[in-house]
């Protein structure tokens, strides 16, 4: 009964519980949100560094060009060498201007032909832009031939 | 003990939070660094890819065409399309570095009146390579002709499988001296060669081919600044 009535020796011992309990839960929240604020920045840093990767890795030509003049269509064939898939646009400067821009699928390894509408004349001389959603450009050139 | 709990929770955070994020940043740059290394080979490669296309019709007047590709890099080389004209065909052809291959032949149109044949290959390294007969010319009547360099160009065609070495010799009919005598050992199931004969002046050459003792085809031909690049075209029928 008389330890129950002591209350010199309590105060401390209900003070340091209730200091751990408030360092405790103060410290789970600072981990947890720590660990949350990593992750999350874990994650932006991967895609941020992944989007270069992808953008390093392009690799693409213009393969071959040529020109229906029964439709006035220029035809340019575009090869994705590189390892990952690209999306591109093709714009065509020069003695008549045309563009492609419709962001066309090219999957690695493969070979794509863009159909790019412009009325052009034999002896035409044509600067052929082909850019990537990634930002990277390839050029050609092509002077349109009599067949 | 509320100071050392607090301490330990500042260490656990730094284990579980602080540090697998610097380690992971490190893995993330590693893989960035490694990609950079990695295409850059992939352009070296490229770069070193060097390779003589030569298109050929197997005759003056058939609607096939054949590749001799020499591969004239170290570089094991995949080819993965043939261009003719505005015609692509898909193959894939490992030709190993300093290394040569006759592709399959190729069957083309030909037209009624003449006709201007361009041929290129593309290699999986994203390499184009035109042939340096281009460009092949096909008239009605006469055949095949082209290529704009002195040369003469021997094709020869064979329809039988196995190991066969044909001697191909040029001499020039002015003073004997000879220009060429090579021998071509052709192996396996190999339908064809070809061989271009580099040319320093226009004169009368004679052209001899032969299996062994047995001659197969002598042939004068006159090379002039009008017509630089004459064909020759042997077909080997017997075993």
């Amino acid at each position: 009964m008389r330890l129950l009535t002591d209350r010199k020796g309590l105060t401390p011992v209900v003070a340091t519980i209730v200091l751990c309990g408030v360092v405790l839960t103060i410290g789970i929240s600072i981990w947890s949100f720590t660990y949350s604020i990593a992750r999350s920045l874990e994650e932006d840093y991967y895609e941020n560094v992944k989007r270069q990767i992808d953008a390093i890795s392009e690799r693409f030509i213009v393969e071959h060009v040529s020109y229906d003049n029964e439709t006035d269509v220029l035809n340019v064939w575009i090869f994705n060498y590189g390892t990952v898939d690209i999306q591109i646009d093709v714009y065509v400067r020069g003695d008549v201007e045309g563009q492609n821009a419709t962001a066309v699928l090219i999957p690695h390894g493969q070979i794509e032909m863009i159909r790019v509408p412009l009325a052009a004349n034999v002896g035409d001389e044509l600067s052929i832009t082909v850019m990537s959603r990634r930002q990277n450009v390839v050029y050609a050139t092509y002077v349109i031939s009599s067949s | 003990m509320s100071t050392i709990l607090g301490m330990l929770i500042f260490v656990g955070v730094l284990f579980t939070c602080v540090m697998p994020f610097f380690l992971y940043i490190n893995r993330v740059n590693s893989l960035y660094d490694q990609t950079v290394i990695e295409m850059k080979q992939q352009d070296q490669d490229r770069t070193l890819e060097n390779i003589e296309v030569y298109a050929y019709p197997l005759n003056d007047t058939d609607n096939r065409i054949s590749l001799y590709i020499k591969n004239q890099c170290p570089l094991t080389v995949e080819i993965v399309r043939i261009w003719v004209n505005d015609e692509f065909y898909s193959c894939s052809i490992q030709i190993p570095g300093m290394n040569w291959n006759i592709t399959a032949p190729i069957n083309v149109t030909l037209p009624e009146s003449n006709s201007t044949f361009y041929v290129k290959i593309t290699t999986a390294r994203g390499n184009c390579f035109s042939s340096r007969t281009n460009p092949l010319l096909y008239t009605a009547g006469s055949g095949w002709s082209g290529g704009g360099e002195l040369s003469i160009n021997v094709v020869i065609s064979r329809d039988y499988h196995g190991t066969v070495t044909y001697n191909i010799k040029v001499t020039k009919v002015s003073d004997s001296s000879i220009v060429c005598d090579d021998d071509v050992t052709l192996t396996g199931n190999t339908p064809s060669y070809f061989k271009k004969v580099d040319i320093e002046l226009p004169d009368t050459y004679n052209v001899k081919i032969t299996k062994g003792d047995t001659l197969l085809k002598e042939e004068q031909v006159e090379v002039t600044w009008q017509s630089p690049t004459q064909w020759v075209y042997v077909n080997d029928s017997n075993k």
